[in-house]
């Protein structure tokens, strides 16, 4: 299975990128509107920046005459959400769930997470 | 009109892929489980119903066919009053496989269809490329599918497939 998502925390990881991805929840918008938007950053920076979010296929481009619309694709999103965030929530979850039967036992049982069960 | 986008990369060729999205008659994991009624022409009506045919979710009739490339068809939730929307998905061949593109448009703003399909498509594009590359959803999946089943009384009536026929007769799910 394809988990590279190595790309995407990449493109995450500067501000002005996660600013761009923002602007771009509202509709798409074309590169132009999208310089617009940041006055401080300069065109060839702004195209550098579509290009690692377009690498990280968090946004997806179509042109459209002489314009480039830029769309946001929400689905790296959603990987990252199910490989870093329902993952580790469960966890926390079934420790919780661990503690509850502990305290509520006559005779605690051990609470042990779910990471340190499984490491040798 | 809103328009929005959701792509996935998956390792498989078009033409797999392409089979995977558009088998009928057989239950569709990805597609919460429910199974696609549609014959590939255009103006062809398109259904996606529970395994017993009994209840109607999604309704549509095809506009466009380019096998195993390009399928537009028009997406109606039988149960909510907004307008058709549009859905096209597009198959293009990278060096990896396939990417999947879904361009769902013609929402009349932040409609109730709007907010139903835009958490679940990155879901339903996941679920697909697990069903493709890994054989098989998960066991939790098909646990919610078998719920979904078994708890299918609790549906509306307006989700029951004569009903939903009877109203698309009236209105059929098509865009002017």
């Amino acid at each position: 299975m394809t988990d590279d998502l190595d790309p995407v925390w990449r493109a995450l990881a500067n501000p002005m990128r996660r600013a761009f991805l923002d602007a771009l929840r509202r509709g798409p918008k074309t590169t132009g509107e999208l310089a617009a938007f940041f006055p401080g950053v300069s065109r060839f920076a702004v195209m550098q920046h579509l290009g690692v979010l377009e690498e990280a296929h968090l946004v997806v481009p179509r042109r459209e005459g002489r314009e480039r619309w830029n769309y946001l694709n929400p689905v790296p999103i959603r990987r990252i959400y199910e490989r870093w965030v329902s993952r580790y929530d469960e966890s926390i979850v079934s420790d919780q769930t661990a503690l509850k039967a502990a305290a509520e036992s006559a005779t605690p049982a051990p609470v042990v997470s779910r990471r340190a069960r499984k490491s040798p | 009109m809103i328009e929005k986008v959701f792509s996935i990369d998956i390792e498989a060729p078009v033409a797999r892929v392409w089979q995977e999205i558009t088998r009928t008659n057989a239950r569709c994991r990805p597609m919460f489980g429910t199974m696609l009624l549609v014959k590939l022409e255009p103006g062809a009506p398109l259904r996606y119903r529970s395994m017993d045919g009994k209840h109607t979710f999604v309704a549509g009739e095809i506009v466009e066919v380019a096998a195993p490339t390009r399928l537009v068809h028009t997406f109606v939730f039988p149960n909510l009053p907004d307008a058709p929307t549009l859905v096209a998905w597009e198959l293009t061949a990278t060096a990896s496989g396939t990417r999947v593109t879904v361009t769902h448009s013609r929402f009349e703003g932040e409609t109730k269809t709007y907010k139903a399909v835009y958490g679940s498509w990155p879901k339903i594009l996941g679920l697909f490329q697990q069903v493709i590359e890994a054989g098989d959803v998960g066991a939790g999946t098909k646990f919610q599918h078998w719920m979904m089943g078994a708890m299918s009384f609790v549906l509306p009536k307006s989700l029951r497939t004569d009903v939903v026929e009877a109203g698309l007769a009236k209105r059929p799910p098509r865009i002017a």
